[in-house]
C-alpha cells in the first residue's frame, strides 16, 4: 500500500447544542485561536484544514452548523454525504449531553453509512462545573462504536487530537478522491410542503 | 450694605433672556435665531448682506474635557507567573468569585493590560446620563476613553467659566455680600437639579463650589454630577468622590469609597449655602483629618475637635472616652451591605448609631448668630466680615432650610423633593418659567392642564402669555419671521469635531495630558494605618485620604497615619474649557448662507434631478447645522403634532443625509413609532413571567456585537434581554425567536440605550416590515424564496459571476441564510450595518436583495477564479465590503431593474384562465435563472429588445409591437443573438416553454435578462390594445 503524498478530501459536519462550542472547535483547529465571545452561527459556516498523518494527508471540509433547534430544518443539507460529524456538548449541561446523543441518533438513522461519530465533550477548562461524568459520556460512546474525547476550544487541549484520531479512523480508500466531499446542494424536503413539520416541535 | 449687585439679582432676567421654546426637538443648549427683515423692510438701503440677523444665544455655554483615571483592575496570577484575566485564588485581587473571562491588550512598555469590563461599563453608564435633561443641570455630553492613556476616561460636558465659587470671589473683592433674595434662588435651582437627579435614582455626591456653574444669564448649571454614577459608586476609582468640606457625616462614617445615597447631597448643600452666607466654610480648615473630626464633632461624636461656643472656635481637646467603635463601625457596615434585612431593621440600627444628636450643630448655628451681632454691635473688624450676608442677613426661613440641610442623621434629614415643597420657595416657583413645563409636556397635543387650575394665581397665569410667544424678544433684528432652533450639547460637540476639534488635542495643547505610566499612578495618600483619630486607634479601618488639589493655595497639613507617594496622580479636579467660538460663527454663517427658502429650494433640486447641490454633505458643515436644524422641526413635529405631516418630510430629508447624531430618531420616525405609544406597549408586556426563549436569550446575548462597548457591557445585555424578551412575549403567537433577531435588535438598542421601549417599538416595526414572514417556526419556504429572487437578481445584473457560482455549485443557501434572516445585522459590524440600514430603511422592502447582490458583486473579480472552497471561504470577507459603494451600487440597480422582478406574481383563488397568476410549485421555479416581469413594465419601459419565441405563424397573427420573433432552435443563434447583449431583453415565450431559451441567453453572459409573466396571454388579457392583430383572420 502506497499512499505517500496522497491527500484524502473529507466532509466533516460539527453538530451540537446552541453555544457549546463547535463553532470555537473549529476556530481552534483551523484558525488556531479562540475568542471569548464567539458570535452565533447562522446557517452554518464553512472552513477547511489539513491534518498530517504518517504516510497521508487529510483535508476536512468542514461545516460548523446552528446550534438553535430552529436551524436543525438546514441540519441534513449539511451532514448529507458527510463522512465523518463531531457532536459537541458541553460537559457543564446535562441538556446539551442529551442532545448530543439525540443528534447521534440522527446521524446513525439518516446520515451517510460508514460515517465516522465522534462526540466531544467541551469545555473541559471548567471542568469545575462539571454536570455530565466523564465515564457517562465514555461509556455511551463505546456502545455506539464513537470516537470519544474532552476537549477545551480555549486551552486548546485535544482539539487537534480529536481532529487526527477522526482522519486516522477514516478509510483512506481510493474512491475517496479530492472534491467527493462536496456538499450534496439538495435543498431538504421536509420544509418545503409546508404542511406538517416534524423539525420545529 | 445691603445694595443688591446687578450681576446678582437674577429673578429680573427670568422673562427677558428665558425665553422658553416650545416648537423644537432640543430643549437645553445654544439658542439660535435667524431674523429675516425682507418681509417687512423699514430700512430701504439695506445691504443684501445684512438682509437677515442670526444671533446665537449661548449664554456662556462652553465644552469641557475631565480627564479622570480608572482603575485598572489587573490581576496577576501567581502560581506562574503570567498575566491571566481570571482571578485565581492566589490572585492579588480580593474581589470576584467567580472568574469571568477578560481580554488583555500588552501596551508599548509590555504591561499587560485588561480591556476590561470597567471601561465598558463606565461607557453604558455614561449613556444614561447623557439621557438626562434639566434647566438646571449641565449637559453631560459623552464619556469617551482616552487614545493615549488606556486607564483614563475623557468627560465632555456642558460648562460655564463663572461658578458659585468665583462668584463669591467676586463678591468679597467689591465687598458686595451676596444679597438674601439670590441665595435663596441659587438655593432653589440648586434644590431643582438635586431633585431631578435623584428622581433618576442619582446622587451627586461631589457638589461643591466650584462645581455649581452660573450661566451668563446668572443661572445654577450643576456639573461634574456622573462621576458618582459614572464609576459605580467610586468603585472604578482609585480616587475618593466627593469634596470632604462638603462631605456629610454618614458618607464619612462609611469610609471614602462608601456608597452614599441622595441626603448626602442635602447636607452638602446645607454646607454650601452657609459658605455662601458667610463668606467662609464653616470648618476653617482643610486638613482632611480636623476637617473630619469637626464634621463628626458636630454630628453629635466625640472627636479631637470640639466646638467652644464661648470662643466661638474650634478646638483641639483631649478624647475622653470614643464613641466610635469599632462595633458601632461594624454594624454601620452591616446596614450598607446587607440588603435582605428589612426597612424597619434598617432603620432601628442606624438609629443605634449615634448620629442623632443635634445638640452640637444646633449650638454651632446658633453662635454663628450670636457671633455676628456682636461683631455689628461693636463693629469691630472681625477678620470674617463683609464676605457674606451672613446669617442674620438671612431670611428665618432659609436658615430653617439650611439647618434642615445640616440634620446629621440621615433618617431625619428631608430629602430634596420634600425641601423644595417648603413654602419658603414658593415666590420663586411662580416665577419660574420651567416651572410650566407641564403645558407642553412631551405627548400632549393639546395644553394638558393640572387638575389644580383654579388654584393658579393671576400672576401664574399671565406669566404663560411669555411661553406660547417666540417672535418676540430676543437680541435680533426685531420683526419679520424668525427662524431658530437650539442645539444640545452634543450636537454643538458634533459640530466642534467637524471643524476639526479633538478632545486629546485639546488635552495636550492646554496642558492637561501629562504622560506618566500608569503603574506610577498611585495615590497620592496612601492610608498606612488610618484611623479616625489621631491620637487613638479606636476609630474607622476606612481611608480618609481626602485632599484636592483645587485647594492648593492653602497650605496643606501633612497626617502622620498617611504617606504621600511620589509621581503620583490624584483625582485631578480641573477641567478643560473649549473655546467654541468658530463653531457659534458657523452656525451664524449657516443661518445666512441657507435661509429657510434656500435650503426649501435646494432639497427640490437635489430630489428632483439628483444634481449634485448638496453633494458631499459629510464634509459640508454648514449643510449638516441646517440639516439638523430641519430634523429638529420635524422630528417634533413627527412626535407631537401631526406624524402624516412630517413623515414624508424625513424621508424626504433622510435620504439626502442622516445626521450620525439624529440617526436613532430618524429611525424610529421613519418606522411609525410614536413614543407615547411605545411606552404604553412595552409597560403593557409584563417581563416577570418566565419567557420560552429566556434560556436561549442567555446564550446569545454574551457573544452579540461583543466588540461593541455599549453591547458588552453588563448594562447592554439586560437591556437587550428585556427587549428580546418583550418582542418573544408578544410574538408567542405566530412568531418565534431566531438566532440573529439578537442581531437585529443591536443597533436600535445602540441607538435607544436606557431606552428600552423605543428600542423595543423600533425593532418590532423593523421586524414587521422586514422580517415577519422569517421569524415564524417554519421559515424555510420563505427563505427559499428570498434566495431565488437574490439568485435571478444576480443573474440580471451579473450573469457570468451567477454561472460560475452555480458551476462551482455555491449555492446561497450556502451562505446567504444570515444574511437575509438578520438583513445583514449578523454579518456587519454595527458602524457599518448603519450605513445600509439608512438606505434600507428608505426603500422598498425588496432593497436588501440589491444590497445582497451588490455585496458580492463587489467580490467578483476574485470569486471569478476561485474554486468551492476558496469561494466559500471568501464570504467570510464580505464584512469588509465597502458599504458605501455597495449601497449606491445597489440603488442603481435597483433603478435599473423593473420592479416586478421582485414582487410575487401569485395571487390566490385566481381564475383558470390567468394562469399566470397561479402558484408554480418553487422547484420548478428555483429552475429559472431569470426574473419574471409584469406587463407593466414591458409597457412603460420602451428602451427594450423583444423577443418573441413563438411560431411565426402565431407571432404574426397576433404580436406585440416592435417585438423580434425569435426561432429558439436556429443553429447559430448565439451570433444571432449577440447584437442584443447589454440592452435589456424581454422574452415573450409560450405557456410552460421558453426557460431552456432564456436560461441559455444567461449562461451566454447576457445581462438584463427577464421573462413576461404569462407571455402572449397576459398582454392580450391586459393590453390587447396595444398589440398589433393580422386581419387576415
Amino acid at each position: 500500500m502506497n499512499n505517500n503524498n496522497k491527500i484524502f478530501q473529507f466532509k466533516l459536519v460539527l453538530l451540537g447544542e446552541a453555544a457549546v462550542g463547535k463553532s470555537s472547535l473549529v476556530l481552534r483547529f483551523v484558525r488556531g485561536h479562540f475568542l471569548d465571545y464567539q458570535e452565533s452561527t447562522i446557517g452554518a459556516a464553512f472552513l477547511a484544514q489539513t491534518v498530517c498523518l504518517n504516510d497521508t494527508t487529510v483535508k476536512f471540509e468542514i461545516w460548523d452548523t446552528a446550534g438553535q433547534e430552529r436551524y436543525h430544518t438546514l441540519a441534513p443539507m449539511y451532514y448529507r454525504g458527510a463522512q465523518a460529524a463531531i457532536v459537541v456538548y458541553d460537559i457543564r449541561s446535562e441538556d446539551s449531553f442529551e442532545r448530543a446523543i439525540k443528534w447521534v441518533k440522527e446521524l446513525q438513522r439518516q446520515g451517510s453509512p460508514n460515517i465516522v461519530i465522534a462526540l466531544a465533550g467541551n469545555k473541559l477548562d471548567l471542568a469545575a462545573k462539571r454536570k455530565v461524568e466523564t465515564a457517562e459520556a465514555q461509556q455511551y460512546a463505546e456502545e455506539n462504536g464513537l470516537l470519544f474525547m474532552e476537549t477545551s476550544a480555549k486551552t486548546s487541549q485535544n482539539v487537534n487530537e480529536l481532529f487526527v484520531e477522526i482522519a486516522k479512523k477514516l478509510p483512506k480508500t481510493p474512491t475517496t478522491r479530492p472534491g467527493s466531499g462536496r456538499v450534496a446542494i439538495a435543498p431538504i424536503d421536509n420544509g418545503n410542503t409546508g404542511k406538517k413539520n416534524k423539525c420545529c416541535n | 450694605m445691603m445694595k443688591s449687585d446687578e450681576g446678582v439679582s437674577g429673578n429680573s432676567n427670568n422673562n427677558n433672556n428665558y425665553k422658553f421654546k416650545d416648537n423644537t426637538f432640543r430643549k437645553y443648549g445654544v439658542e439660535v435665531v435667524a431674523y429675516d427683515n425682507n418681509n417687512n423692510n423699514n430700512n430701504n438701503n439695506n445691504n443684501n448682506d445684512d438682509n437677515n440677523t442670526v444671533t446665537v444665544n449661548s449664554r456662556g455655554f462652553h465644552i469641557s474635557i475631565h480627564p479622570f483615571s480608572f482603575r485598572n483592575k489587573l490581576t496577576i496570577n501567581q502560581n506562574n507567573g503570567s498575566i491571566g484575566g481570571s482571578s485565581s485564588s492566589s490572585s492579588t485581587s480580593n474581589s470576584v468569585s467567580t472568574p469571568k473571562p477578560q481580554s488583555f491588550y500588552v501596551d508599548d512598555a509590555g504591561i499587560a493590560k485588561q480591556l476590561n469590563q470597567s471601561v465598558f461599563d463606565i461607557l453604558s453608564r455614561s449613556r444614561y446620563l447623557s439621557s438626562l435633561s434639566h434647566e438646571n443641570l449641565a449637559e453631560f455630553i459623552a464619556a469617551e476613553p482616552s487614545q493615549k492613556h488606556h486607564d483614563q476616561m475623557l468627560i465632555v460636558s456642558e460648562d460655564y467659566k463663572n461658578s458659585l465659587e468665583k462668584q463669591i470671589e467676586i463678591q468679597a473683592k467689591r465687598q458686595t455680600p451676596i444679597p438674601s433674595n439670590t441665595i435663596g434662588r441659587y438655593a432653589y435651582q440648586i434644590l431643582k437639579a438635586l431633585s431631578y437627579l435623584h428622581s433618576q435614582d442619582l446622587t451627586h455626591r461631589s457638589l461643591s463650589l466650584d462645581n455649581i456653574k452660573l450661566d451668563d444669564n446668572n443661572q445654577i448649571k450643576l456639573t461634574n454630577y456622573g462621576l458618582y454614577y459614572l464609576s459605580d459608586h467610586g468603585e472604578n476609582v482609585s480616587f475618593p468622590i466627593g469634596n470632604l468640606l462638603y462631605l456629610s457625616p454618614e458618607s464619612i462614617l462609611r469610609g471614602a469609597k462608601g456608597s452614599s445615597n441622595t441626603k448626602a447631597d442635602v447636607w452638602a448643600l446645607g454646607c454650601i449655602l452657609l459658605h455662601i452666607c458667610l463668606g467662609y466654610c464653616i470648618w476653617q480648615d482643610n486638613n482632611p483629618s480636623i476637617v473630619t473630626n469637626r464634621i463628626l464633632h458636630l454630628s453629635g461624636y466625640s472627636t479631637t475637635q470640639s466646638f467652644n461656643s464661648i470662643s466661638k472656635s474650634f478646638e483641639q481637646c483631649e478624647l475622653k472616652k470614643t464613641i466610635i467603635n469599632e462595633k458601632q463601625h461594624e454594624e454601620y457596615e452591616e446596614y450598607d451591605d446587607d440588603e435582605d434585612i428589612s426597612e424597619e431593621e434598617k432603620e432601628k440600627r442606624i438609629k443605634d448609631i449615634k448620629l442623632n444628636n443635634r445638640d452640637n450643630m444646633n449650638n454651632f448655628i446658633n453662635s454663628l448668630k450670636r457671633e455676628e451681632k456682636e461683631n455689628s454691635d461693636s463693629n469691630s473688624g472681625s477678620s470674617n466680615s463683609n464676605i457674606g450676608i451672613g446669617l442674620n442677613g438671612l431670611g428665618k426661613e432659609l436658615i430653617e432650610i439650611i439647618e434642615q440641610c445640616l440634620i446629621p442623621n440621615p433618617m431625619d434629614r428631608p430629602d430634596s423633593e420634600t425641601l423644595l415643597d417648603h413654602p419658603y420657595f414658593n415666590e420663586y416657583k411662580n416665577i419660574d418659567p420651567y416651572q410650566l413645563q407641564w403645558i407642553i409636556k412631551p405627548f400632549t397635543k393639546s395644553w394638558d392642564l393640572p387638575d389644580s387650575l383654579e388654584s393658579l394665581t393671576l400672576k401664574e397665569i399671565e406669566s404663560y402669555g411669555h411661553i406660547g410667544s417666540d417672535n418676540n424678544g430676543g437680541g435680533g433684528g426685531g420683526g419679520g419671521e424668525s427662524d431658530s432652533d437650539i442645539y444640545s450639547g452634543k450636537e454643538i460637540y458634533y459640530f466642534w469635531k467637524l471643524l476639526g476639534g479633538n478632545i486629546e488635542k485639546e488635552l495636550v495643547n492646554k496642558g492637561f495630558a501629562k504622560a506618566s505610566p500608569s503603574v506610577h499612578k498611585l495615590p497620592l495618600y496612601v492610608p498606612v494605618k488610618a484611623s479616625l483619630t489621631e491620637s487613638t486607634n479606636s476609630g474607622l479601618n476606612s481611608p480618609q485620604p481626602y485632599q484636592h488639589q483645587h485647594h492648593q493655595h492653602q497650605h496643606q497639613h501633612q497626617h502622620p497615619n498617611i504617606i504621600k507617594s511620589k509621581n503620583s496622580t490624584v483625582y485631578n479636579n480641573e477641567f478643560c474649557l473649549v473655546e467654541l467660538s468658530n463653531v457659534f460663527l458657523k452656525i451664524k454663517e449657516s443661518f445666512k448662507l441657507y435661509g429657510s427658502k434656500v435650503f426649501e429650494e435646494g432639497i427640490e433640486q437635489s430630489n428632483n434631478n439628483n444634481n449634485n447641490r448638496f453633494n458631499n454633505i459629510e464634509n459640508n458643515i454648514e449643510l449638516q447645522i441646517i440639516i439638523i436644524r430641519e430634523f429638529h422641526k420635524l422630528l417634533y413635529q413627527y412626535q407631537y403634532d401631526d406624524p402624516t405631516l412630517s413623515q414624508p418630510k424625513i424621508y424626504r430629508l433622510a435620504k439626502l443625509f442622516v445626521p450620525p447624531i439624529l440617526r436613532g430618531d430618524i429611525w424610529s420616525s421613519i418606522l411609525g413609532v410614536n413614543e407615547r405609544e411605545a411606552k404604553q406597549l412595552y409597560n403593557s408586556i409584563n417581563l416577570d413571567v418566565k419567557g420560552p426563549n429566556d434560556k436561549q436569550f442567555e446564550l446569545d446575548i454574551p457573544r452579540c456585537h461583543q466588540y461593541h462597548p455599549l453591547l458588552s457591557s453588563r448594562q447592554g445585555h439586560v437591556q437587550l434581554f428585556k427587549i428580546l424578551k418583550a418582542w418573544s412575549l408578544l410574538n408567542l403567537e405566530k412568531g418565534c425567536y431566531w438566532q440573529g433577531l439578537d442581531n437585529v435588535a443591536s443597533p436600535f438598542l445602540v441607538h435607544h440605550f436606557f431606552n428600552e421601549p423605543i428600542a423595543f417599538a423600533s425593532l418590532k416595526a423593523f421586524v414587521d416590515k422586514y422580517l415577519s414572514i422569517l421569524y415564524v417556526p417554519n421559515n424555510h419556504a420563505a427563505l427559499s424564496e428570498i434566495m431565488l429572487i437574490y439568485q435571478q437578481l444576480l443573474a440580471y445584473h451579473d450573469p457570468e459571476l451567477l454561472n460560475h457560482l452555480m458551476d462551482i455549485q455555491l449555492d446561497p443557501n450556502l451562505y446567504s441564510i444570515p444574511w437575509f434572516i438578520t438583513v445583514f445585522a449578523h454579518i456587519l459590524p454595527i458602524d457599518k450595518l448603519e450605513i445600509l440600514w439608512d438606505s434600507i430603511l428608505l426603500c422598498p422592502s425588496s432593497l436588501p436583495n440589491f444590497i445582497a447582490a451588490s455585496m458580492i458583486i463587489q467580490f467578483r473579480d476574485s470569486i471569478l477564479k476561485m474554486n468551492f472552497e476558496d469561494g466559500i471561504t471568501m464570504m467570510s470577507m464580505i464584512p469588509s465590503v465597502d458599504v458605501h459603494k455597495c449601497v449606491s451600487d445597489a440603488l442603481s440597480m435597483f433603478n435599473k431593474t423593473p420592479l416586478s422582478t421582485t414582487v410575487t406574481k401569485f395571487v390566490s383563488n385566481t381564475d383558470q384562465e390567468l394562469w399566470w397568476m397561479q402558484e408554480v410549485p418553487f422547484e420548478k421555479r428555483k429552475l429559472e435563472l431569470f426574473p419574471r416581469i409584469d406587463i407593466h413594465d414591458l409597457i412603460n419601459d420602451q428602451q427594450k429588445v423583444i423577443l418573441d419565441i413563438r411560431t411565426p405563424l402565431q407571432f404574426q397573427q397576433i404580436h406585440y409591437p416592435s417585438s423580434i420573433n425569435v426561432n429558439p432552435k436556429l443553429s447559430k443563434l448565439q451570433q444571432q443573438m449577440e447584437q442584443y447583449k447589454g440592452q435589456q431583453i424581454v422574452v415573450i415565450a409560450p405557456k410552460d416553454q421558453g426557460v431552456d431559451f432564456t436560461n441559455q441567453l444567461i449562461q451566454w453572459k447576457f445581462p438584463f435578462v427577464s421573462m413576461l409573466n404569462g407571455g402572449m396571454d397576459s398582454l392580450e388579457h391586459g393590453a390587447h390594445s396595444l398589440l398589433i392583430i393580422s386581419n387576415k383572420n
